[in-house]
This record gives structure tokens, sequence and C-alpha cells, in this order.
């Protein structure tokens, strides 16, 4: 039984959330679903579409925050064909459950925010990358891509137009780094998952060398909303002044009711933990908390109120990321906790570059020691001055793992000399 | 060309645009370390150790040097202390999982971070992380050895396997930390299809992979090393001879020559110890009285030959010598051995080892072309639409040709490759035809009939710079495809699909290696062969010729210095009475008139007692030859047999005098290879015993039979030829730089890369009758 709490604020990716099942695509339909397409398709110009997403304010949900409106602009008007969409839901950052959360209860959005973003940027061809341990989201996927197919909203001459437009689900090998653009473009080819750093960007030269925007689902699902409501509307769904929309916010930690919540852009912190998370489980007090997912840096106490939207979390020292907030409690090692992250982003290492080949397990190490009883008071500076260099590594990966590591030193220096001075990890007993 | 300026370390510098900062940097003189960047490869951006601090007003932020371009105005600062700390800091996590075994390693002292770690100061790492254990020495290869605990990931190994070798045998597996280089599934070398070109050796920058000779024996700084031409086929790749004392140590890749660019081929690199051999002749030895060899001085075996072979020239007459050459001299050798043949012995019977098949490419390109030798580029290879390669085993034989066709394939150049079996070449071709052995004139035939009949070809160049199409067009009616099916082993079908595909794309490259022992190579297998490149439009044009190859290392010097029973040197007919007469102004006697033999017909006129004399110079004709036993009981019938060669064989037990050569690799002088590019030998070793180059043993016989013949110097040699050989325009030695000279040689210092297109009406190409 999936708990589903009733959000009371508007619910737009979530509208037909129900418990154990997914939105069939009539149900879709009733809610307003391929109205978009309708209204633009065959009478829209792609600038006229991209002017639209531009005045909505829509960043991109992967976790950078990148304007979406400006990524599909970056396509070269005289770039070649066919052109293509990645549809990006290999959702690897510890944390993050939104993009299977979405794919589960509405997959209709999804397909829709991708054949809408190929016509803007003339693409012929779609790809949904899919983690495979979500086998259960492609499966759901591949039946409502044939249901679509099938409704005439996808394949040859979309809606009677000439526009023809097809999706493939791709189950990916499943690595952390398939989710960094360029790495996942790269095992859509069938290459080895390396990153390629930009220049050219994916949008001038991405699969098979040809222009390909690489989105966020839980971007794209957005999409058809705003062309149906319009861009002030979704300025409007948001908390703070500057930002826009909804944002599907993953809750996870000692609380009593983890989950995946849609709420408007920029909901306090505390609002998400008290109101909607249930607050800290019986037993438990709040220590602080990862905003964003695994590769954010830790917000304390001081933060609590927090306004959960991009500039609000930037302004706090640390990054919205894809919205996972991890909270921790006061009976939660951070040592522990950070070395349980910096394994998984070592092992998750492509291993291109030294510093990020070489470097985390050197933290690794590091923490490894502090840990388990064998820490030095020299190991603190150490893991500083190795944060630093991970920024100097080739892809976004090396400083993503770096960033818990600097917030514990930040916040919780003395937790960690605390296991230095005892020899031994306070919080076991 | 747009330029941008920026600053480093406060020096204004210019640089065209698109240039990296790496690029600024040494064209400033400024010193940026690198590890993963190699020149000769494409860029990787992996090792972070060439990054500089790219200094914007307040802020500034570290950028790779080997791949981030320089932007106008840029203030980059290759040396502060924050690019330090952050090189110093590569440098530990590098050694942190590195054996650290300077001691024993035989890299020591040519270690390329091994030098990084003296330049920046980093004795060890600061803090002892996880190590790797691999096996060492994990690999059976003969040649490599492999010990990948001292290996830093820059994958140039990979990047050379690819890249210059198009092996792809090296490649990357496993992830984060536990990423390593391997072969595919872990083979060992020979079974993952390693070709043993050695690639991956020279480019490691430790001592990860490397070369297996000498381990243990020689530290590098021992080591001497000294660039030359190597002889061992025509593709005249510059190779590094690193020697010790009397040794050749190994054999290493210099990029200067375009005809290599640093690459090399497995005997290239391997096949040296012939030069080390205990079989090195040292002494001259001669018969006594009773038939027996005994040693004697060089002078005292040289007055021995030049009597012996007086004495037939005078009983038997002057065409009862014959003067046979191996394929390993240099030009100035070969020159002096027909100055001797024809002045002092009086014949035209002299010859190389690859004459037959030189003359033949020699007289196809004079007739169809006017310009009687490769018209093109190795290089031209790797820029071709499409190629065919037939012949040889390339990659075996004529190594450059062959990784250069397979970097056009790389590039989407179909591919095909004609070989009676499997062969390296055929896993990386589009298309393989597998043909019945001395069947590719037949194959060509039909290819020329498909091209014609499915109106494949290059009408526009057709019209505009070939004549006699009708000819071809009305000779390739008779061919029946059905006949060159059943000649050539392969369907119909096949011959058409190899038709278009070779027409799909053009420019197109035929490559054509020969062998020894292949008989079809001819003059109207060579004209064939040019037909369908004409066809296509592929004469004359970047990317695309007839790339025609003897198998001899200087095969095209020996055909160009007159080496060839019917050809003075610059390929003046010893039939033409002007041609003598200008031959006879330098030399002050003029040349026999009749043509002389080539090396097969020698040995059948030996056996026929018609040649009574024999001169070899490096050459064994018992490898020349199917018969072994049938060409030595020949020999056994001589009266002189005068050996001259670096090893001994069983070849010096027949001869009445044997003359103690030295290897190419000990020599001065120049060669030439198959896309004319003349070049210079340097020697690597110095000469021990009482052994002679063969020029200084040719001109010690010169100088016995007639004073008069002798040459004052090589260099005086190589001008004297020229006086015969127009193309070389006055060439001299110390004009011939590192990269060479293609010769038809003009004003410039480079020569010609390729043929020029025709511009008047006579001048145009030639199409042949196909036979």
């Amino acid at each position: 039984m999936t708990r589903v709490k009733l959000v009371e604020t508007p619910q737009v990716l979530f509208r037909n959330r129900r418990p154990n099942r997914i939105a069939t695509l009539e149900e879709y339909r009733q809610s307003g679903g391929y109205e978009a397409l309708v209204k633009v398709v065959g009478r829209w110009s792609p600038a006229e579409i991209c002017r639209c997403i531009d005045e909505s304010g829509l960043k991109g949900r992967g976790g950078a925050g990148f304007p979406a409106s400006k990524k599909w602009m970056s396509v070269p008007a005289d770039g070649a064909y066919p052109r293509y969409i990645a549809a990006n839901a290999d959702e690897m950052e510890p944390g993050t459950f939104k993009d299977r959360m979405l794919i589960h209860v509405d997959p209709h959005a999804v397909i829709e925010g991708m054949i809408l973003a190929g016509y803007t940027i003339s693409a012929s061809k779609g790809y949904i990358f899919v983690r495979p341990s979500y086998e259960s989201s492609a499966a759901i996927l591949e039946q409502e891509l044939e249901n679509a197919r099938r409704a005439g909203y996808l394949g040859e001459n979309i809606l009677g137009t000439d526009f023809s437009f097809d999706i493939v689900v791709h189950r990916s090998g499943g690595r952390y780094i398939c989710g960094e653009a360029t790495a996942l473009l790269n095992a859509l080819m069938g290459k080895r998952p390396n990153p390629i750093k930009p220049p050219p960007f994916p949008t001038v030269k991405g699969l098979w060398d040809r222009p390909t925007v690489v989105n966020n689902v839980e971007t794209l699902a957005n999409v058809p909303p705003i062309l149906r409501n319009g861009p002030q509307w979704y300025r409007n769904l948001a908390e703070t002044e500057g930002s826009a929309g909804t944002k599907l916010y993953c809750v996870s930690g000692r609380v009593n009711n983890p989950g995946c919540f849609e709420l408007p852009m920029g909901t306090r912190f505390s609002e998400i933990l008290e109101r909607y998370a249930g607050g800290m489980a019986p037993g438990y007090a709040f220590k602080a908390f990862l905003p964003g997912g695994a590769s954010t840096c830790f917000l304390t106490k001081a933060h609590y109120h927090v306004a959960m939207d991009f500039d609000a979390v930037a302004a706090a020292g640390s990054r919205l990321g894809t919205g996972a907030v991890i909270v921790f409690d006061d009976r939660t090692c951070l040592v522990a906790a950070v070395l349980n992250l910096t394994e998984f982003f070592a092992r998750e290492s492509c291993g291109w570059c030294t510093p990020c080949r070489e470097g985390l397990p050197y933290l690794r190490d590091l923490l490894w020691r502090i840990e388990h009883g064998e820490g030095k008071e020299a190991f603190i500076p150490m893991l500083r001055s190795m944060c630093k260099h991970l920024w100097n590594a080739y892809c976004a990966l090396a400083p993503g793992a770096a960033t818990p590591v600097e917030g514990l030193l930040k916040h919780f220096e003395d937790e960690v000399r605390e296991h230095i001075i005892q020899k031994r990890c306070p919080f076991k007993v | 060309m747009a330029t941008g300026t920026l600053k480093i370390n406060g020096q204004e510098v210019e640089v065209e645009k698109g240039s990296t900062i790496l690029q600024a940097a040494e064209k400033a003189g400024i010193y940026v370390p690198v590890l993963c960047y190699h020149p000769l490869l494409p860029l990787e951006e992996a090792c972070r150790i060439c990054v500089v601090e790219d200094v914007r007003g307040d802020w500034s932020t570290l950028v790779a040097a080997c791949v981030y371009p320089v932007r106008n105005g840029m203030v980059i600062q290759t040396d502060s202390p924050m690019v330090i700390e952050a090189r110093k800091t590569i440098m530990e996590l590098l050694l942190s999982d590195h054996p650290n075994d300077c001691m024993t390693c035989y890299a020591t002292g040519s270690c390329e971070l091994q030098d990084l770690a003296h330049i920046y100061q980093v004795k060890s790492t600061k803090y002892e992380g996880a190590r790797h254990k691999y096996t060492v020495d994990s690999d059976p290869s003969p040649y490599l050895f492999i010990d990948m605990n001292k290996c830093i990931l820059c994958r140039r190994c990979i990047r050379a396997c690819h890249e210059i070798q198009g092996a792809d045998i090296w490649t990357k597996v496993g992830r984060g930390f536990d990423q390593r280089i391997s072969t595919a599934f872990g083979l060992p070398l020979a079974e993952a299809g390693c070709e043993d070109c050695g690639h991956c050796a020279d480019f490691c920058p430790v001592d990860a992979i490397g070369y297996r000779v000498g381990r243990g024996e020689v530290r590098s700084w021992q080591l001497k090393g000294t660039a030359t031409i190597c002889l061992h086929c025509p593709s005249g790749c510059r190779a590094q001879y690193d020697t010790l004392k009397d040794k050749v140590v190994r054999v290493v890749g210099n990029a200067e020559s375009p005809s290599n660019r640093g690459a090399l081929c497995k005997a290239g690199r391997f096949n040296f110890n012939f030069i080390n051999s205990p079989d090195r002749l040292r002494t001259a030895a001669m018969q006594n009285a009773q038939r027996e060899l005994v040693p004697c001085s060089t002078d005292e075996a040289l007055d021995a030959a030049a009597a012996a072979l007086q004495k037939v020239r005078d009983s038997h007459g002057v065409n009862s010598i014959a003067v046979l050459c191996g394929s390993m001299l240099t030009n100035e050798e070969y020159y002096l051995a027909q100055k001797l043949a024809r002045c002092a012995l009086f014949t035209n019977h002299v010859d190389n080892a690859s004459g037959a098949w030189q003359q033949a490419i020699h007289e196809a390109m004079s007739a169809s072309l006017g310009f009687g030798a490769m018209p093109g580029s190795l290089q031209d290879i790797e820029r071709a639409g499409a190629v065919l390669v037939m012949g040889s085993n390339t990659i075996e034989k004529h190594a450059m040709a062959a990784i250069r066709a397979r970097k056009a394939a790389r590039g989407g150049a179909p591919l095909i490759v004609v070989h009676p079996s499997p062969v390296p070449m055929t896993k990386t071709a589009n298309m393989h035809l597998a043909i019945k052995a001395g069947s590719e004139s037949a194959l060509l035939q039909g290819l020329i009939k498909v091209i014609l009949t499915e109106e494949l070809y290059d009408k526009a160049f057709v019209e505009k710079c070939t004549q006699d199409f009708a000819k071809l067009e009305r000779s390739v009616q008779k061919i029946n495809l059905g006949d060159v099916a059943e000649k050539t082993g392969l369907s119909e079908e096949q011959i058409r699909d190899a038709g278009r595909l070779y027409a799909s794309r053009r420019p197109a490259c035929l490559v054509h290696g020969a062998e020894p022992l292949d008989n079809t190579a001819n003059e109207s297998f060579y004209r064939n062969c040019v037909n369908l490149q004409l066809l296509l439009g592929s004469v004359g044009v970047p990317g695309g010729t007839p790339c025609l190859m003897g198998f001899g290392g200087n095969g095209q010097g020996a055909g160009d210095f007159g080496a060839l029973p019917k050809y003075l040197p610059g390929y003046r007919p010893v039939t033409s009475s002007p041609a003598r007469k200008t031959a006879a102004k330098v030399w002050g006697v003029s040349p026999p008139d009749k043509p002389g033999m080539h090396c097969s017909k020698v040995f059948e006129a030996i056996e026929r007692g018609e040649i009574k004399g024999l001169y070899l110079i490096g050459l064994n004709p018992l490898e020349l030859v199917p018969n072994k036993k049938r060409l030595e009981s020949a020999l056994a019938r001589l009266d002189v047999l005068v050996v001259q060669d670096c090893l001994s064989s069983e070849l010096c037990e027949a001869a009445q005098v044997v003359l103690p050569a030295v290897t190419f690799v000990e020599k001065r002088g120049t060669a030439t290879n198959c896309e004319r590019r003349i070049q210079r030998l340097q020697p690597v070793l110095a000469l021990q015993g009482d052994v002679r180059s063969d020029f200084d043993l040719i001109n010690g016989l010169l100088g016995r039979l007639d004073g008069e013949l002798q040459a004052d110097s090589l260099e005086s040699a190589f001008a004297e030829a020229g006086q015969l050989i127009s193309d070389l325009n006055g060439l001299s030695h110390e004009t011939i730089a590192p990269e060479g000279v293609q010769w038809p040689v003009g004003d410039g210092p480079a020569g010609a890369e390729r043929i020029a297109l025709p511009e008047g009406e006579k001048s145009k190409f030639k199409f042949a009758a196909v036979k």
C-alpha cells in the first residue's frame, strides 16, 4: 500500500496520483493531457514555444537548474538532421526517487513533454534512458508509448501534421555516471559511458554527432501544462518571488512520513519536514539535511526555514539539485553517512581523470580511518585540500562527490574531531 | 589566418585562432608538463597535470592547457602557486598507486613520471592509500613486458593502438580506481589479435608496457639513440636505433619523416637481431690453392676478387659476368655497382632483388602517365574515399600503407582487401575477396568491366585528363565476368559488389605490395591498376593514387640509380644511343648497348653455362627462388662467385672470395622509398673488424679494375649520379632535410608530393587496352 499524503497545494505533475496504479491515457486526457500537443503542433513555431517556456521560468530539474528554453534554443538553426531528444530517467543520485514516482503516476506527462520538445527542436526520435533497476518504469513507458502511438500522438504524421516523432525506451547498463548528460549519450551509442567535455555541447553535436537535447523527465513533464495554461500561471504556482512552478521533493531519513511531494517551488524546508513529511520520528531530533541529493552541501538548523528554490538554497551555501531532501537526525553519525556517500562516489567514478579516480579513494580511506578510530588531526586539512583538488577534475562527478565532505567539515568539524580524539565513533555504543 | 593574442606569464604571444594554451606556450618557449597528451595522438584530457591558471580579473580557474582553446586577451599563469599545488597533488595521487620501483625500473632515466616527480619534487605520497596488485610480466609476448602496476592510466597505449596501428587491442576495463588497461576479455596479446607493432610500448610514458629486450641489462642513459632509415620494406621509415657499444638494443619510432610519422612495423621494430648476430662476417676470406676458404685481409680479398672477375671477363667475354644486388643497399652503392658492371665488366647484367617489379612499375607508369614512379604519396591513402588493398600480407610486408588504409576506413572509407587467405587487414575490411592465388590481374579486369558497364566512372576526369578511353572500352568488351569469376574463384556478384563499393567514394587508392615469389605483377598488371585509378579520377589528386610498391627496401633507389639491366641511371635506356653518349660523357666509358638480364634470367643463364662469374652484393639468391636445390647446383658451375654480405650464409661455402660488408644501419648514404622520398642514412654503430660498407667495397673493386672509375667520396658519387638523373635537379646530400625530398625535385625543399594533372592534349594520361 503506497502511502499518499493528501497535499492541499495545486498538483500539476501529480494531479492524477492514485494509490497503487498509474493514470491511464484516458484519465490523463480528461485532466487536460495532450491538449498542449493539439494546441501547439502544426500551429506554433519553435520560437513561440521557446518564448513561452522562457517566460515561464522553467529550470532543469535534473540537478543543474539550467533554463530549459535556453538549452532548446542552443540547437543551431542550421544543425544537421536527424535530431534527437534524450529523456534522462537514470536517476541514481542517492535519495532521489521523483522520476520513478512521476513515471508511475502519470507516464503520459513525460511522453507528451518529450513530443513537444521533439517538435520544438525538429527532432525525429526520442530515447528515454531508464535506470535498469527501474524495470517496472521501463515496462510502463513501453506500454503507454504504444497507447500514445495508437491514439495518434506519436509516430508518423502526429495529429495529421507533417511532424513525425517516435520514442524508444532504452534500459541503461546502470551506473551513476550514465546520468551525466554526455556520458548518457555515449551509453546510448553503445560506448563506454565516459563524459565528454563540451564544447561542442550535445545540442550542437550529440548522438551520432547530431544535435541532441538531454532533459530530465521532470523537466519534460512540466512542458505540457505550461503550454496549456501559459507562463504566468506557471510562475504563479511558485511560493517565492523569482522562481516558478512546482517541484517534486523527495524526503527521506528518520521522518514519520518519507515520500515524494509535489509542492510549490520555494516551499520552506521546515514546512516540508513538519507538514508533509510528518516531522522527525519519535525519539529523534533534527540535526542537518542535504537539500538536493548526495552531491549537495549539508544545511543545518540555521537553515531550517530556508525556502527550497534554486536561488535561496544557493544563497544558503548549497544546491537545490534534484530536490532530494535527505534528513539527518541527532543519533546518526555524519562521518559514517559521508563515508557511505563517498564510497558510493568512489565506486561510481568512471576513472577517466586522475583527481576523481585516485582522489576519491583517498577521501574514502581518510574518512574510513576517522570513522574506525584511526583518525589523526592532520587528516582534517588533508580532507579539505583533497576536496579542493577534486574541483580540478574532468567532469562534475568529483566536485559533486567532494561537496558533502566539504559540508561535513564546514558545519560538523567538531563531530569529526570528536572521532579523532576518542579514537572511536562516538555514536557507536 | 585569424590570430589571437594572450599573455602567458606576462609574455605576449600571438597564435592562430583555435590554438590551445599548450600550443601557445610551446610557441612562447614556456614549459607546460604533460602526461596523457602526445602530439601524435588524439587529445584525452585525463591526467590533469597540464593545468594552468586562467586569470579572469579578480578570480581565476584552472584549465587543462592541452585542450583549452586560447581566447583573445586571455591571461595565463603556468607556474603560479595555485598551479604548482594542483600539479603536486596530481603527482602525489599518481605516485600513491605506483610501485615507485625506480631503482630497478627499465624506464628509469627516460620515464616521464619520474621526470615530473623530479621537477615538482614530489617524493612519494603523503598518505599511504590503496594500491593495485597486478601480475608482473602478465603477458607471454616475446616482445613486450607488461607490468600494469606501473600504469598511470594516461591511455596513450589505447590511442596509439587505435589511431596509429588501427588494431584496437588495448582497451580500458573496470571503472573508477579499478580501471585498468587490458585486452578484450583479458586475453593474452597474441590471442587478442595483437600485431606486435610495439606502438603501445613506444608511447607508454612509464614502463607499464615496455620492451622485453634489454630489460635488466641496460639503463636508458647508457643508450645512444641515432635515427636512420629502415630498409626492411619500401616505406622508408625513419627509426631511432638505441645502441649500447656494438649492439642495437631496441628500435623506436621517429616522427621526423612523413613516410612513417613515428610509426613502425613489427619487422622494423623487432627484427634487428641480424645486426647483433654472431653470424656477422667480420673478416674477409678467399679460397686457397686447395679450394679451401681461408681468412685474409679485406684488401687481399678485393685484389683477389678483382683479378678473378677480370679473368672471367677476359677469357669468357663481356657478357659472362653478372652483378646482382640485394634490396638494402644505398642509392650510392647501387650507382657504383651498375657503374662497375657497365664500365669495368662491360655488361648490362646488373639487377637488384626487386628489379623486375621495379622495372615493370616504372614502365607501366611511364607508358600511362608519362611519369615513371608512384604518382602519389603514402599519405594519400589515409585521405582516400575508398581503398583497395592487394598483394602482400600488407600489415606485415608494407605496414605503412596498411595502417593508412585502416585510418581511411576509420574515417568511413570502404576498405576492400584482396588476399587468398584471411590476413590481419581483413578484420578491418568492409569486404574481403578471397581470390585464388595469382588471379589479381583477372580481378582488376573484372572490376574495370563492372565500373565501365555500370558507368560508375568519373566521366569529367576521363574527359578532361585522359586519352585512349576507346581503346580501353574496346578491350573490355572481350572480357566476360563469368571468366573472371572462374579465374578468381569469386562469384560474379562479388566482383560486381566490389566494383560498386570501390567506385562508391572517390578519390580512391589502390594499394599493391609485391611479394618476392609472386610473378603476377608485370607491366600489364600495373597498367591495369592505373586504368582502374584513371577511371575513378584517382591519379594526381590528394587522396587518390595507385600505391604500387615493390618489396625491396630501396628498390626505388636501385631503379633510379641504374641497378636495372635495361636502364642507366635516371631510367635512360641502354639501347638508346644518346643515352649512352650522355653516360659516356660522365663516365669516360661508354656503357654496352645490349640490355642485360633480370635476376631470374641470370640464374637460368648460369644453369646453361653462359654466365661464368657472379658478384653478389648483399643478396642471397636462394631466398628469391622457389627451388633452392636447383639454384645451388647451378651456382656450383660458376667459375667465380664473389659474395659480399654482412652475414655468413651457405653461399660463402661456394664462394671464391667473401667480402665482409655491413648492415644498412651502419651506413651513410641515401635511400629512396616507394613514394620517391630520398632520405639520408646515418650509421648507428661503429664498424667492427675488417669490414667495410658496400660502397667502399665496390669502390675498392672499381679502383682495382679501372682507377679512373673510382669515386672520391659518397657525396661525389651522388653528385655524379645526379648528372644523369635529371629529376634530382642537382640535389646534394647537405640539402636533404630529415623529412627527405620527393623527386622530381623542384625549387622548393620538399619536392613533389604527387604528379600534376595534365594540361595539354598530348600530356593526357593514357588508358591501355586490358590484357
